[in-house]
């Protein structure tokens, strides 16, 4: 059941089909005012095609989907400026430059220019506000992609594979991006097979395969869940020895630690990669 | 919510006009008539300049020429022009993603098409004002022959809206412009074949240079006018079913 209020979108039981193939599988899941909430999965698991749905790509099979608090076929325009979509496909126009870009989108969204030097600021890219965008990288046209879709302070932003493509300094200023957006109170809904970029940057995660939710929740707790509950230490006559996290095991590490072997311990934290391969049997 | 619209389209419009120069391939299409008018005036010069020629002659060939000099320049000012804007325009946004960002941005179709069909007409209007200059129009009949440029241009451009949404990609949009393209020029050609012109009166162009020629003489308010009036009419009625027939389903981008 779609609970009201804080909820900002949600879907229940939402299938959908492309010919003969089930592309989601009575998908169910809720997003909060101001969370970060990270829709992970693999290629072709779905994770674009739900943003097609909830942006009025694309029209649900079955199942039920909710926007600000109303069925998705009875939102308004009104309610869809209040939403920024970076779709893994957003581009800028290339014979104008990144700041003609961001005015015509300032035009468009009916709010004035005064945000735009500090959008660009913030996103490194003043010093490049007059480069066409023809001239600029990819990891440039993605942040400027980026600013066009943040440029009237959407309430609530899709982000399909942000930081695709991007160096690894790239990469940290989107994800600081996300982290201020969050703080100020925009609920993010982020697509990505990033494991590390979710966990970095997410509240809440679903993980996707093949159309259907497999795991749901914080990132640290699906971890825990699926933790491998191992300790690995390594010795200086036995080699690596390999053990649990239990009282039984505490007797062992409490002999090898007397009796000077130990070099090294390691507790062996999964990540998500490693909870999608549990969850599936799968590598990501 | 009209607002917004207009919003909307103002800085669609103002951008796609921006880009008309920005852009080589627009820059060259529009150029390119007012270029052909150019060397047919030259060429045209010599032809009616001719000293054999006697008088009689001279003034049987004069308004001959002259229909197909301003003719001409309608026809290619409206085919290349509002071919290109329109089919080209839409077909490079679908290839290059803009006009699906666009909609993500919650611009509406109806929006994106208002602004490409206002920016070819305009176009076609600026260059049909130079190609008539560098045709040796009477100034007095301007307006007139602007008027027929839009009339003749709206169906070019509804069926250019249509194939352009249609479009996947400049590749496709290429290949649907020739047709048009053929089509809209076939008047030129009239004066060269009895069989071109008879077909001629009956295309989208036809109508208007058929009543370019009527203006010439003067009869543009008489009941000769009414055919070719029908023509142009019926052709822009066709080009607006068309259009609302289909523009919904070509509308979604995908």
């Amino acid at each position: 059941m779609i609970k009201a209020g804080s909820v900002v979108l949600a879907m229940e039981g939402v299938c959908l089909s492309f010919g003969e193939k089930r592309v989601l599988d009575g998908l169910t899941f809720s997003v909060s005012r101001g969370e970060c909430f990270g829709f992970l999965g693999p290629s072709g698991a779905g994770k674009t095609t739900t943003i097609k749905l909830l942006t009025r790509q694309l029209v649900k099979d079955a199942g039920r989907v909710m926007l600000f608090g109303r069925p998705i076929e009875n939102a308004s325009d009104a309610d869809y400026e209040r939403i920024g979509v970076l779709s893994d496909t957003s581009a800028l126009y290339e014979r104008m430059s990144i700041e003609d870009n961001l005015r015509l989108y300032a035009k468009i969204r009916g709010k004035g220019e005064g945000d735009i030097g500090r959008l660009l600021e913030r996103m490194g890219l003043a010093d490049d506000r007059k480069t066409l965008v023809k001239n600029c990288s990819k990891g440039m046209r993605q942040r400027a992609a980026l600013l066009a879709t943040l440029i009237h302070s959407p309430e609530l932003l899709f982000l399909d594979e942000p930081t695709s493509g991007l160096d690894p300094a790239a990469r940290a200023e989107v994800h600081r991006m996300i982290a201020e957006l969050r703080s100020a109170g925009t609920t993010v809904f982020l697509t990505t097979h990033d494991m590390a970029e979710a966990d970095s940057v997410c509240d809440r995660i679903a993980i996707l395969d093949e159309g259907r939710i497999v795991a749901e929740g914080k990132p640290e707790l699906l971890k825990l869940r699926f933790a491998r509950n191992r300790v690995v230490v390594t010795t200086r006559t036995h080699g690596v020895v390999e053990t649990t996290k239990d009282a039984a095991a505490a007797d062992e590490l409490r002999e090898l630690f007397a009796a000077g072997e130990v070099l090294s311990i390691h507790s062996d934290e999964p990540n998500l990669e490693e909870v999608f391969l549990e969850l599936t049997g799968r590598e990501f | 919510m009209m607002n917004a619209a207009m919003r909307k389209t103002g800085a669609l419009l103002a951008k796609d006009l921006l880009d008309l120069f920005k852009n080589p391939t627009m820059l060259v299409v529009c150029l390119l008539p007012i270029a052909f008018m150019a060397l047919y005036s030259f060429m045209v010069g010599d032809v009616t300049g001719d000293a054999e020629m006697t008088a009689e002659q001279q003034e049987a060939v004069d308004p001959v020429i002259r229909q197909f000099m301003l003719g001409s320049a309608l026809c290619m000012a409206v085919g290349m022009v509002c071919t290109m804007t329109v089919l080209y325009g839409i077909a490079e946004e679908k290839e290059k993603h803009t006009l699906r960002t666009l909609m993500l941005a919650n611009v509406g179709a109806s929006q994106v098409v208002v602004s490409k069909a206002a920016v070819a007409l305009v176009a076609s209007t600026v260059v049909n004002a130079a190609c008539f200059f560098v045709a040796g129009g009477d100034p007095s009949m301007l307006g007139v022959y602007l008027a027929l440029g839009i009339a003749g241009a709206l169906p070019v451009v509804l069926f250019s809206l249509v194939l352009g949404l249609a479009s996947r990609d400049q590749m496709t949009a290429g290949v649907y412009s020739v047709p048009v393209l053929l089509v809209t020029l076939v008047p030129m050609f009239g004066m060269a074949n009895e069989g071109v012109a008879k077909v001629a009166h009956w295309l989208p162009t036809g109508g208007v240079y058929d009543l370019i020629g009527l203006a010439l003489r003067g009869d543009l308010m008489s009941q000769e006018a009414l055919a070719p009036l029908a023509v142009t009419a019926a052709w822009i009625v066709v080009g607006a079913v068309v259009f609302a027939l289909l523009f919904k389903r070509l509308a979604r981008d995908n």
